[in-house]
C-alpha cells in the first residue's frame, strides 16, 4: 500500500511515513463501487415509482372529468381554543431546538475524528481523551458553579 | 453481472422487509385487547359482515390503496410541489444509498480473506451512515417546510430537534464500535464478529466444578451485541430518533398528531410518506443486524469450513454459492426477527412528546454514551498496551 518514498500530499507537503494520503483515504477498498450503487439505486427508484406511474397511466385512461386535478383549500382548524397550541409548546420547541443544536456540535467532531482515526489508527484515542476529558471536567465544573449562583 | 444479481437480491430482501413492516404495523394496530375493549380502534369492527366487507387481507388493502391513488389527484394551494418533490426524492435516494452500504452477504467463499460481496464498500462506512441519515433528516425538514401551514412548520421544528439530538447520540454510539473493531469499514466490522468469545473466561478458569466446565464449553458468538451490549442498547434510541418522522397520521399506532407533515396529503403523497418511513425502518433494522448480530453469520459455524468440506466433491463454485445463499437466508431471518422485536417494543413503550424525548437524550442517554465511550477507550488502551 505504501511506497518507500514519502507520498506527496495535495498541499505540496510530503506526508510522513506510515500516513495515508488523502487519495488513499477516500479510495474505496471493495470490489464493486459505483456500478453496484448505481444499479441498486436505479432498480430501487424504478420499483418505488412503479405504483405511481402505473396509477398515472391508468388515470389518463379515465374520462376527462374524473382525471382532472382537484384544486383544494388547505385544511384550517378555525379559531377554537381547543386546537390552539399552548404557549408552553413554543417555549419547549425553542428550548429543544437550541439545546440540540449545541449537542449536535459533537457530531461535527465526527469528520476530523474520521480522518485522524484512519491516518493514525488507535494512537488517536489517547490524544482525543487528552482533549475531551479536561473539556468535560471544566464544563461540569462551570455548570455546577452557575447552578449554585 | 455480479453487481446486477446482488442488486436484485438485495432489492428483493428490502421489498420483503417493507411488506413485513406494513403487516406488522397493521397487526400492531389491531392487536386484540380483551381486557381493555375501549382501547380497540374503531376499524377493528369493520369486516366480518356482509354489509361491511372484510379489509384484513393484505392484497385487498393494497388494491384499495392503489384505487385511491388512481382516483384522486389534489392540488393544494399553499403547497410548494418543487420543494416537496426534492425533499421526497432526496430522502428516498439517501436511504437507498444507506441500504447499498449495508453488508448483507459476507464474502465469496466464506473466508475472511475472500472477496467481499458488497454493493458499495466505503472505507469510512460508519461515518457515511451518519451523514446519510442526517441528509434524510434535512430532506424531511424540507418536506415539512414545503407546506405553508403552521402545523407542518411545527412538524419541521420537531424533526430538526429530534435529528440534531439523535445525530449527536449516534456519533457517540458509533465511536466505540470503530474503536472496538479498529476500522470504520462496515465489512471489517462484520468480519470481526465471525468468531466466538468466552466471556469472563479468566473467572471461569479459576473456578472448578462441573457447572463451570459446561460454561467454559459454551462460548458466545463474538457479535457486538455480546461484546458491547450498552452500545447495542443505545443504538436503538439513536436510530429511532433519526428514522421516525413526525407525521400527522401515525401508521403504527393509527393515531392523529397535533402537528406534523401530511396534513393535506392525498393518497399518492401518503404512499411516498409511508414508503420513506418504512425504508428508514428497514435501514435501521439491517444496520442493527450487520453491526451487532454479525450479518449473515451462523453462530459457531464458519462458512469457509462448509465450503472446504464440499469443495473436493463438487468443485469450488457450487459450495461458495450455497454458502452465500445460506448467509442471505440467515440475514433475512435475523432482519425479520429484529423488525418483529422493534414492533413489539414500539407497542410496549409510550409515545413521548418531543421535549420529553430530547430531555431523556440530553440528560440520560448522552452521559451513558459518554461513559460507554470512555469505558471502551480505556479497554482498548489496556488491551493494546499488553494488559490482556
Amino acid at each position: 500500500m505504501h511506497s518507500d518514498a514519502a507520498p506527496m500530499l495535495s498541499t505540496g507537503l510530503m506526508a510522513p511515513d506510515g500516513l495515508m494520503t488523502p487519495d488513499e483515504l477516500m479510495a474505496p477498498d471493495g470490489l464493486m463501487t459505483s456500478d453496484g450503487l448505481m444499479l441498486f439505486i436505479g432498480l430501487a427508484v424504478a420499483a418505488a415509482s412503479l405504483v405511481p406511474m402505473l396509477a398515472a397511466g391508468l388515470r389518463r385512461g379515465l374520462p376527462t372529468g374524473r382525471c382532472a386535478p382537484q384544486p383544494l383549500e388547505p385544511v384550517c382548524f378555525g379559531t377554537s381554543q381547543k386546537v390552539r397550541p399552548s404557549p408552553r409548546h413554543a417555549i419547549l420547541q425553542h428550548r429543544g431546538l437550541i439545546g440540540t443544536f449545541f449537542m449536535a456540535l459533537v457530531a461535527l467532531w465526527l469528520f476530523p475524528a474520521v480522518a485522524s482515526f484512519r491516518a493514525l489508527g488507535g494512537a488517536v484515542i489517547p490524544a482525543a481523551l487528552a482533549f475531551v476529558l479536561p473539556t468535560l471536567l471544566v464544563t461540569i465544573h462551570a455548570r455546577r458553579r452557575s447552578t449554585r449562583n | 453481472m455480479t453487481a446486477l444479481v446482488l442488486s436484485g437480491v438485495w432489492l428483493g430482501i428490502v421489498s420483503t422487509a417493507l411488506v413485513a413492516c406494513a403487516v406488522l404495523e397493521r397487526s400492531a394496530r389491531l392487536v386484540p385487547r380483551p381486557d381493555r375493549p375501549e382501547l380497540l380502534p374503531l376499524r377493528a369492527f369493520w369486516g366480518g359482515a356482509l354489509e361491511a366487507p372484510p379489509a384484513r387481507r393484505l392484497t385487498a388493502r393494497g388494491l384499495a390503496g392503489f384505487a385511491r391513488i388512481i382516483r384522486s389527484q389534489s392540488v393544494v394551494s399553499d403547497h410548494r410541489p418543487g420543494l416537496q418533490l426534492l425533499g421526497r426524492l432526496g430522502a428516498c435516494v439517501s436511504l437507498a444509498v444507506g441500504l447499498a452500504i449495508v453488508p448483507f452477504v459476507g464474502t465469496w467463499g466464506g473466508g475472511p480473506a475472500d472477496a467481499p460481496l458488497l454493493l458499495l464498500d466505503l472505507p469510512n462506512g460508519l461515518a457515511a451512515i451518519g451523514f446519510l441519515l442526517l441528509m434524510t433528516s434535512f430532506c424531511r425538514i424540507a418536506v415539512g417546510l414545503s407546506e405553508r401551514n403552521a402545523w407542518s412548520r411545527l412538524g419541521s421544528a420537531r424533526q430538526a430537534s429530534r435529528s440534531l439530538a439523535a445525530i449527536g447520540l449516534l456519533t457517540l454510539v458509533l465511536a466505540p464500535l470503530a474503536i472496538g473493531s479498529g476500522s470504520l469499514r462496515l465489512h471489517e466490522i462484520v468480519l470481526g464478529q465471525q468468531l466466538s468469545i468466552a466471556p469472563v473466561a479468566w473467572l471461569l478458569e479459576t473456578l472448578g466444578g462441573e457447572f463451570f466446565e459446561i460454561l467454559r464449553a459454551w462460548p458466545l458468538p463474538a457479535w457486538n451485541l455480546f461484546t458491547q451490549p450498552l452500545t447495542a442498547i443505545l443504538f436503538v434510541p439513536a436510530l429511532a430518533g433519526l428514522t421516525r418522522r413526525p407525521r400527522v397520521f401515525d401508521a403504527a399506532s393509527g393515531s392523529m398528531g397535533a402537528s406534523g407533515f401530511g396534513l393535506d396529503d392525498d393518497p399518492a403523497d401518503l404512499y411516498w410518506g409511508r414508503l420513506e418511513v418504512r425504508l428508514a425502518k428497514v435501514l435501521a433494522a439491517s444496520l442493527f443486524v450487520s453491526l451487532f448480530l454479525g450479518a449473515g453469520a451462523i453462530p459457531f459455524v464458519r462458512a469457509s469450513a462448509v465450503v472446504d468440506l464440499f469443495e473436493p466433491f463438487v468443485g469450488p463454485m457450487l459450495p461458495a454459492l450455497l454458502g452465500v445463499m445460506v448467509q442471505i437466508g440467515v440475514f433475512v431471518f435475523k432482519l425479520m426477527l429484529v423488525l418483529v422485536l422493534a414492533s413489539l417494543l414500539r407497542r410496549a413503550t409510550a409515545t413521548l412528546r418531543d421535549d420529553q424525548w430530547i430531555e431523556i437524550v440530553n440528560f440520560r442517554l448522552f452521559p451513558l454514551a459518554w461513559a460507554n465511550l470512555l469505558l471502551m477507550s480505556a479497554m482498548s488502551l489496556y488491551s493494546s498496551s499488553g494488559g490482556v
